[in-house]
């Protein structure tokens, strides 16, 4: 059953989904034409003019950096919304009277979102390289093309991490490695973390979701005190560098989410297992 | 094992003020058409989302086919609620495909062809039907089922005598003969002539169970007249 749920569960969330990447697409049109202006183009060349077209594009990137955040939290805010409506109002006495198991449903929906949120973040991602590319396409000097920065690049970036490697003490291999399984997995945490706020609010018999939304400003604050604390103590431990500080420090935060996210995937489940309570 | 339904000492209290259902106990039996009658605010309601797993007891138990109420006896039990559970943006066809791929009992074919004799489209959205025919929908898709166990929860509220004398029909005709079917109302006139048996709650507590040709025996008066007999204090 639980690729049914799945592939229902997917059907219900891509048209918003994708409506999120056509979003995404039009916020990199808006960043890309940003960079199309004189002032990009004369800083090529050396030159310094400032027109209104100028005006135009510092609004652009700025329109641009807006609606990057927007989308970005978008995407959390519209899953949290449809599992709250799919599990707890009109909608949620079909899921509850369907032949399934309440981990099913919870694993179909922290599946299928954390899924749409990755590549929504991975689309910021790339939007944020697109717009890199046309602004160093905007400020490249007439004599440079694209192949002979892509050259230049490739020769100075692989030495510039080695040199930030030995200064910080970090390899960034490792580093690298990291960062991806924290990228692929920290949708899933977070919308655990929602999810679970949310199954928290239905314990109110009144106003549940402004319980719910309490609930998950608490979870957020009693996260930052823990790893405050964690971090604090590594402070005062004998690291080898600032980089192992950094590295220390990402990995506390990442572990007190993932344990949070834990233990309230087992609050959602027992919510709707042992405390359904459908007005 | 003859009882579809076993429920024993069943409370569901919101709080000490608040007892919706108070310490209910009785037994279904199968092949039965049985009426969950009484006035608003009496707990039918509470005790058929009970039923359904939607609402946790605060004390007593439920067995369906010997079995707590979980995936086991959703399988089996076909329920209608008192309101509109499919999403506003959804085809009739999609919802179809949503029975299927859950229901191992649901026909698809059954519902189709009740969907044709309402000239209702398949492929309409939701959002674009009346209330009355979302609830016609609704009745087709639980009644398209092959279940042990269907539980309706005012089927025929909010509706014109035209649809309620085909929401009856839907339900008489298409019901398995061997299953039982538990229709809540405050509706008795016009359901009265399919019931086999009643259940009567007041304040949440269980007044009567009795077949409808008892009560019609007993006190000479059909199940409607005496219901408001029984509960004409609290219309006062």
């Amino acid at each position: 059953m639980s690729g049914r749920l799945i592939k229902h569960e997917w059907k219900s969330i891509y048209k918003v989904g994708c409506l999120m990447l056509g979003a995404m697409a039009l916020v990199t049109f808006f960043g890309w034409m940003s960079f199309q202006t004189p002032m990009w183009r004369n800083m090529g060349s050396g030159g310094s003019s400032f027109g209104w077209l100028d005006i135009f594009g510092a609004f652009t990137l700025l329109l641009y950096a807006v609606l990057l955040v927007v989308v970005n939290a978008g995407i959390v805010i519209y899953v949290g919304v449809h599992f709250y409506k799919t599990m707890y109002t009109d909608e949620g006495y079909l899921l509850h009277t369907l032949p399934v198991t309440k981990h099913e449903i919870l694993f179909s929906k922290i599946l299928v979102g954390g899924l749409w949120v990755m590549i929504i973040v991975f689309s910021m991602y790339l939007s944020l390289f697109l717009l890199g590319i046309s602004m160093v396409w905007a400020i490249l000097p007439d004599q440079y093309t694209m192949a002979d920065f892509w050259r230049e690049f490739r020769n100075g970036a692989g030495e510039l991490f080695r040199m930030a490697g030995v200064e910080l003490g970090i390899d960034f291999g490792i580093w690298f490695w990291k960062a991806l399984i924290t990228f692929l997995i920290t949708p899933f945490v977070t919308l655990t973390t929602l999810f679970g706020a949310v199954s928290i609010g239905q314990l109110a018999s009144k106003h549940r979701v402004l319980m719910a939304i309490l609930c998950y400003v608490g979870i957020m604050i009693a996260q930052s005190m823990i790893t405050s604390i964690f971090n604090s103590i590594i402070t005062f431990s004998s690291l080898s560098g600032f980089g192992a500080y950094l590295d220390r420090s990402s990995l506390t935060a990442f572990c007190v989410k993932l344990l949070t996210a834990i233990g309230l995937y087992f609050v959602s489940w027992h919510v709707t297992s042992n405390r359904l309570n459908m007005d | 094992m003859s009882e579809l339904v076993e429920i024993v000492g069943l409370t569901k209290a919101y709080d000490e003020r608040h007892i919706a259902v108070n310490n209910i106990s009785l037994k279904l039996p199968r092949g039965r058409i049985i009426g969950l009658l009484g006035p608003n605010g009496s707990g039918k309601t509470t005790l058929i989302k009970m039923l359904n797993g939607l609402l946790t007891p605060t004390r007593g138990s439920i067995r369906i086919n010997g079995q707590e109420p979980g995936v086991a006896t959703k399988a089996r039990v076909a329920y209608l609620p008192d309101r509109t559970y499919l999403a506003e943006n959804q085809k009739i066809n999609e919802i179809l495909d949503y029975f299927c791929d859950f229901y191992a009992d649901f026909s698809r074919e059954r519902a189709l062809g009740m969907l044709q004799s309402l000239g209702i489209e398949p492929t309409a959205r939701m959002r674009t039907l009346s209330k009355g025919t979302k609830e016609k929908v609704q009745l087709i898709l639980v009644m398209s089922r092959n279940a042990e166990l269907y539980i309706l929860d005012e089927p025929i509220a909010g509706v014109d005598p035209a649809a309620r004398d085909y929401i009856l029909r839907t339900i008489v005709n298409n019901y398995n003969p061997s299953a039982s079917v538990l229709i809540s109302t405050h509706l008795i006139g016009d359901i009265e002539q399919v019931l086999d048996e009643v259940i009567f709650m007041r304040y949440g507590y269980l007044v009567l169970y009795n077949s409808a040709d008892n009560i019609r025996q007993q006190h000479g008066k059909s199940v409607d007249a005496y219901f408001r007999e029984v509960f004409a204090c609290q219309a006062g």
